[in-house]
């Protein structure tokens, strides 16, 4: 067996792992709202947002400042979806495949679970 | 072109993807937005009208707004590959990866507006695919929401536009076998 099989299958083996994970604990998606809940973005790992939500008196806003709003919570939404992609790729592969996500762009980020019971959050 | 150079080009993809962007605006021209390949919003502007729709449909608009955008990108995307690795890999990598969102060159733009604005046939009758354009065919949720029965042609939409008139001569043999032949009198 050259390389390239060895590489090939080496690949075929996360992509099982990545998608038998996936399918027992669904989607990964990321999410984010505004603090005053005026905008909530769902969003894919790089894929654009898949379901924006805006609450009625976020129509208040006016047009300019609801999509800095929109604009603000997607990019949030985004890191979230990066961000799971990698705690759920790293549970099931190697560190190799994880580091591999982030070199093509899905950062790790800090665990933002507001539910993980810790205050001592690092700065932005 | 050598594998060193193909190495270099496919290191250059992440940064090619990272730094393309595309733009569209919505059918309705109610949004406008601009995306990375990878879909990050990089800009949005939203049509002071647009938020007369109700909150519902300004969240729809956004994110149909955002995948327009997002498609004009990986288009511009696979531009960009073609012209670092060259057409046959490009292709080679359409493959994989699936075909390139928009028609090539001239007539993207239009055509990627049409396409959105005018759900394709299927989706009449496979309501499940719901990425199909939901802001732009109102007439179609106002009449059942009204409760009157639907006309026999509610559920039709309008079809495709007329396609391009094409030139006579597309067969490849005819011309090579006379390639003036149109030109005579």
């Amino acid at each position: 067996m050259d390389e390239t099989q060895r590489a090939a299958r080496r690949v075929a083996d996360t992509e099982r792992q990545v998608v038998e994970h996936a399918a027992r604990t669904g989607p990964v998606l990321g999410r984010a709202s505004s603090p005053d809940g005026a905008v909530t973005v769902v969003a894919a790992p790089g894929g654009p947002p898949q379901e924006v939500r805006v609450s009625p008196s976020a129509l208040n806003m006016g047009p300019r400042a609801l999509a800095d709003e929109i604009l603000r919570v997607s990019a949030r939404a985004s890191r979230d979806a990066a961000s799971r992609l990698h705690r759920t790729v790293e549970r099931v592969a190697d560190p190799a495949a994880v580091r591999a996500l982030a070199e093509i762009g899905f950062e790790r980020g800090p665990d933002d679970d507001e539910f993980d019971g810790t205050y001592l959050r690092e700065s932005r | 072109m050598t594998q060193e150079q193909r190495l270099a080009a496919a290191e250059g993809l992440t940064e090619v993807l990272a730094r393309t962007t595309g733009s569209a605006e919505h059918p309705t021209r109610l949004a406008r937005a601009t995306a990375t390949a990878s879909g990050e919003l990089k800009a949005l502007d939203l049509h002071p009208n647009a938020l007369a729709q109700g909150p519902d449909a300004v969240g729809r608009l956004v994110v149909e707004t955002a995948r327009l955008a997002t498609d004009a990108a990986v288009q511009k995307s696979y531009n960009e590959l073609a012209k670092s690795l060259g057409d046959s890999m490009a292709m080679a990598v359409e493959a994989f990866a699936g075909p390139p969102p928009l028609q090539p060159a001239g007539a993207a733009p239009r055509s990627q507006a049409e396409s959105a604005a005018i759900p394709r046939p299927e989706a009449a009758v496979q309501p499940q695919a719901a990425v199909q354009s939901q802001v732009t065919p109102p007439a179609a949720h106002r009449r059942s929401a009204t409760g009157t029965p639907p006309p026999p042609w509610a559920g039709q939409v309008k079809s495709r536009p007329a396609p391009r008139p094409q030139p006579e001569e597309t067969d490849d043999d005819d011309y090579f076998a006379d390639p003036f032949r149109g030109q005579r009198q």
